[in-house]
């Protein structure tokens, strides 16, 4: 089947001179190609030209990255166009006109992170291993992330569907054949199968990281705006987090308020837009945590690094934070890659000296109506007021660590729990419970197809009259 | 200047079908046959239907077509099989009576008005003087016969060897010359072909097989008849009987397995693995101890039995002694020995959803010769290549079946989509759809696309419709009749009740007395409710995109941004819809949304014949 094109403004919302829509899929290019006034080349490329809004052509430029070679694996083209929201506005609803008959739609939050994993940029295990990676809490947690990170995960999964298809096999056996071929297929043969599926589908839910349910809040601010002190006050602890894990604790940090909210701390980087690996520093890797193998960390850097432009589009709420003595917006610039809403402006420091003028000037238009919190780690002052706005705003609901594998998993798990009360009404209803369940383990895009179904009857049974 | 609107070459089952299905359009065809007394002939099992091609044969008969219509007038054995199971894997089969079969199709065929029989072989296509499309068929006596369009039906003829032990001759069917030149024309027009081997089981003298000890497996009584034309059937039922191999019969296989042409390498082609040969079971499941064999009478009066289970390619002499190892077979003699047959078959990769040849515009093509097995699966194909063969004669659009609307359409999208390595067979499990496409309901799922295309009568039409609201009313009983605190409706959706168990409690229901399709389909209706709810947000995902039609003269050459590879393959494929555009091997998604923007850009009125889902 055809996948879906989707698009969603990649650059901060209401903010900046510049603002970047990213289109992403399948007609990205045949889209962008609609909009933009000059030849889209089909092969890498920026091209400087203009943008049709309106029937008025604005000065544009076009990134062209065809798939598999771009962030989510798929065809992606940026258009980036001056950065008035009523220009993006118009031309986010012109796009998605036009484009409605094929299958272009608004890019849900998170949703570029999810095709790029979904589209082997990053293996979805790998992905939630190095989600995994950056919360972990302990040595143990930590030494789980890194087998995950080599494939663990994914071989789990790997797995799981072999199972899948082994049962689905023997009940396409009984159903495509004659009992005189096959044997007669009973429950008792198939429900202890499906038991087993379920049960290690919850075993392995069981293994993903804890979740988050409410909201995931991104903290941004210059650097020194004193966000990880905001984050650990509120936390109530004294250290950084996970200070043990090569290039995380300068990358990005996530923690938990609660059972709630979970904040993502990302000092700097996400500031400074192009920062590299390198800048990153790294903490040694402890041997006694990684066992034989250990995952190269210049890997682990660059993944989480990439991790973190995509958590800016999985964090669609986020917190201004600004240092009331030297007062500055966050850079408009910074790479983030999808639509963001700004929750409150932080001004922190404020048991310093400091111009309540200064902080106001800086503060630009869009944000004019937030709440403003005044707060200070050292005195630990507002932040009751912060945490409660937080939790007020909890209610948002934004994709949580281990989405997709969980959604996989939870699919899986009730797919088998179906298919096994489905038995008394019939196996061919069984047997569309675990399709279902493959398709959802598949996430590919082929057609529906019985061969390699086929082979594992043939595989197992002597059939033919 | 035409003959004709159709030229079929070949008379099997889907030759019958594709000829049959031009005349009842009002086109006029030709069919050319090497023998007429050989039209509809049943070459292997004397048997019509089973798991899936049941299925297909009902399709074809909602669609006009004559093979269930022939089955019921000539079968002396009809089974529902499956019946323990749900509503949508229960299949009709009928055992035929081999002679009475054929004498009944030949009758068929001279009957039809507008189709003509022309006894020759036909040794050449003819394409137009600028090579771009179809003009004729030239016979081996110089013949030339003028038409836009031509269905080949060849079966196993095409290039066809049979195999027996050492024995190896040119030959299409047992005593039958193959056709041996049509692979060298259609390879003139760069047409790649494939090859494949299927077999068949020695047919054994009746009067020389013991019954007495033998398991018997009688017909369902009443017989439920295979057409939806046919009202009731009134026949004596015959028997078949069960048997077994054993380790003596295994011996003597295993150790002359080294004279099989299969395992000395002779023949190329690859087999069916779901009817492995007899040898090939036996030295692959080393450890099964017995196989089954079904004793099947291929007549009423007819003195052969088909040993079915035991196809086979060992030396003739082989053959006896393993048989004689079997109960009830101590002392038979062999009517006909068994033999391997491997002939060409188009890779597939080269016909499009309409069954015709992409790279010659007018040939058609269907049954064995595009790598599928079985007189069902030939019989569809043969309904879709005629009726489109007919359609372009006249320069009408071309009829594309979807995979949500009916096992045709699985089975034509299947082989549109890959080369099958191995005789392409229908199962349930093929169809994604599988609640949907009963055997029940294919006159009600055909509906539409055989009212548009006029291939039935109105008498037929007005049937579906007498079904269709008897259907709804029995529905609308089960859903006002309570007892015990819940509507009948209620109590059928339970697991293991049956319609007759409801029926038992309503007289209202019973008055209506349903047919047995009709009380098929209403159980599967009350029964799959949820289920088919989900499966039709599935098939409206599918055909939004999969319907949209690219017309004939779509220029790939004027899309912008097509990549010069893409734009060659699919100018040569010419798909004919945007689903299929998406199939076409090497062609990436955004090529297909390039596309899909012209198509856009053009506002194309969308033409031809797109059937409803029922």
């Amino acid at each position: 089947m055809l996948g879906d094109t989707i698009l969603a403004l990649a650059s901060p919302d209401g903010g900046g001179d510049r603002a970047v829509v990213r289109i992403s899929g399948p007609a990205a290019r045949a889209l962008a190609g609609l909009a933009f006034a000059g030849e889209l080349p089909d092969r890498r490329a920026t091209v400087e030209g203009h943008l049709r809004v309106r029937s008025r052509l604005v000065p544009a430029m076009a990134l062209v990255m065809p798939g598999p070679r771009s962030f989510t694996g798929e065809d992606v083209v940026e258009l980036h166009l001056p950065g008035s929201s009523q220009l993006v506005t118009v031309l986010q609803e012109e796009l998605l006109q036009a484009g409605s008959e094929l299958g272009v739609r608004a890019a849900q939050p998170g949703e570029f992170t999810a095709r790029a994993c979904t589209n082997g940029r990053l293996d979805l295990a790998q992905a939630e291993g190095i989600l995994m990676l950056l919360h972990a809490a302990d040595r143990r947690e930590l030494a789980a992330s890194v087998q995950w990170l080599r494939g663990g995960m994914s071989e789990a999964m790997g797995q799981l569907r072999q199972r899948l298809e082994d049962v689905l096999a023997l009940l396409e056996s009984g159903l495509d054949f004659a009992a005189d071929e096959t044997g007669a297929v009973l429950p008792a043969d198939v429900l202890p199968a499906l038991a087993g599926i379920e049960e290690r589908a919850a075993a392995l839910l069981g293994t993903l990281p804890a979740v988050a349910p409410g909201g995931e809040v991104l903290l941004r601010g210059r650097a020194n705006a004193g966000k990880s002190a905001l984050a650990n006050a509120l936390a109530g602890r004294q250290d950084v987090l996970v200070a043990a894990v090569p290039g995380t604790t300068r990358d990005l940090v996530r923690i938990e308020l609660g059972d709630e909210v979970a904040l993502w701390d990302a000092p700097g980087d996400l500031d400074r837009a192009g920062a590299d690996a390198a800048t990153v520093d790294r903490a040694p890797v402890d041997p006694a945590t990684v066992d034989r193998a250990p995952v190269d960390p210049a890997t682990v850097d660059r993944a989480a690094l990439a991790l973190r432009d995509r958590l800016a589009g999985r964090a669609p709420v986020a917190l201004a934070v600004l240092d009331a003595t030297n007062p500055r917006w966050p850079n408009a610039a910074a790479p983030a890659a999808g639509a963001m809403t700004w929750l409150a402006v932080v001004v922190t420091k404020v048991d310093q000296p400091h111009d309540l003028a200064a902080v106001e000037r800086a503060i630009p238009a869009v944000a004019g109506e937030l709440p403003r919190i005044f707060t200070s780690a050292v005195a630990r002052t507002g932040l009751g007021e912060l945490r409660a706005l937080l939790l007020r705003a909890a209610g948002a609901g934004a994709s949580a660590a281990g989405g997709p594998l969980r959604q996989q998993l939870g699919g899986v798990l009730a797919s088998a729990r179906r298919a096994a009360a489905a038995l008394t009404d019939g196996p061919e209803l069984a047997a569309m419970e675990l399709q279902g369940a493959l398709r959802v383990l598949r996430a590919d895009a082929s057609g529906h197809s019985a061969e390699p179904l086929l082979d594992r009857i043939y595989g197992r049974f002597c059939l033919g009259k | 200047m035409r003959d004709f609107d159709v030229i079929v070459i070949g008379g099997g089952h889907a030759g019958v079908e594709a000829a049959s299905a031009v005349a009842r359009l009002g086109a006029r065809a030709a069919m050319v046959v090497l023998d007429p007394e050989a039209i509809g002939r049943m070459s292997c099992n004397p048997a019509i239907g089973g798991l899936a091609k049941g299925q297909l044969v009902r399709e074809v008969d909602a669609l006009g077509g004559e093979m269930a219509l022939c089955t019921d007038a000539t079968g002396i054995q009809f089974r529902m099989l499956n019946t323990s199971k749900g509503p949508a894997v229960r299949s009709p089969r009928a055992q035929c009576d081999r002679e009475a079969y054929n004498r009944e199709m030949v009758a068929r065929v001279f009957a039809r008005d507008g189709l003509s029989v022309v006894p020759g072989e036909a040794v050449r296509i003819l394409a137009a003087a600028n090579g771009d499309h179809v003009a004729g068929v030239e016979l081996a006596d110089g013949t030339r016969l003028a038409a836009p369009a031509v269905v080949l039906t060849t079966g196993t003829f095409l290039g066809g060897k049979l195999f027996a032990g050492a024995d190896e001759r040119p030959g299409g069917r047992h005593g039958e010359p193959p056709a041996a030149r049509i692979s060298a024309a259609l390879r003139e027009f760069g047409i790649r072909l494939g090859r494949h081997k299927t077999g068949t089981p020695p047919r054994l003298h009746r009067d020389t097989i013991d019954f007495s000890g033998l398991e018997e497996q009688l017909g369902d009584e009443p017989p439920q008849p295979f057409s939806f034309r046919t009202e009731r059937l009134e026949l004596e039922q015959l028997p078949c009987w069960l048997t077994h191999t054993n380790e003596r019969t295994h011996t003597i296989i295993r150790d002359n397995a080294h004279h099989s042409p299969m395992f000395r390498g002779l023949i190329q082609g690859s087999g069916p693995r779901y009817c492995p040969s007899v040898e090939d079971k036996v030295v692959r499941f080393a450890d099964k101890p017995s196989h089954l064999i079904f004793l099947e009478p291929e007549g009423r009066d007819s003195t052969e039995v088909y040993p079915n289970g035991i196809s086979t390619s060992l030396p003739v002499e082989v053959q006896e002694r393993f048989l004689r190892t079997i109960p009830g077979l101590e002392a038979v003699e062999i009517v006909r020995p068994g033999y391997a047959v491997e002939y060409d078959y188009i890779l597939t990769d080269q016909i499009r959803g309409d069954l015709q040849v992409a790279t010659l515009p007018g040939l058609f093509a269907a049954g064995q010769i595009n790598g599928t097995s079985g007189y069902e699966e030939a019989a569809g194909q043969g309904l879709v290549a005629g009726v489109n063969a007919a359609r372009f004669a006249r320069g009408e659009a071309p009829v594309v079946i979807d995979r949500a609307t009916a096992y045709l359409g699985v089975m034509i999208d299947d082989l549109c989509r890959v080369n099958p390595d191995e005789p392409y067979r229908m199962f349930t499990s093929r169809a994604e759809f599988r609640l949907l496409l009963r055997s029940d309901n294919a006159d009600r799922r055909l509906l539409p696309l055989a009212r548009e295309l006029g291939l039935v009568d109105a008498g037929f039409l007005a049937g579906v419709q007498r079904k269709e609201d008897r259907v709804r009313g029995a529905r609308e009983l089960l859903d006002k009749v309570w007892r015990d605190g819940r509507t009948l409706t209620e109590w059928l959706r339970r697991p293991g009740v049956g319609f007759a168990e409801v029926e038992a409690h309503c007289v209202g229901l019973a008055a209506l007395a349903l047919t047995a399709q009709e009380r098929s389909e209403v159980e599967a209706e009350v029964k799959y409710e949820g289920y088919i709810a989900r499966q039709r947000i599935e098939v409206e995902r599918l055909q939004r995109l999969e319907h949209k039609r690219i017309p004939a003269d779509f220029d790939y050459a004027q899309v912008p941004g097509l990549s010069k590879e893409s734009q060659e393959r699919l100018q040569q494929r010419r798909p004919l819809t945007v689903g299929e555009a998406s199939r076409v091997p090497g062609v990436r998604q955004p090529d297909v949304q390039l596309v899909l923007v012209m198509l856009q850009k053009h506002r194309v009125p969308k033409s031809g014949v797109t059937p409803a889902t029922s």
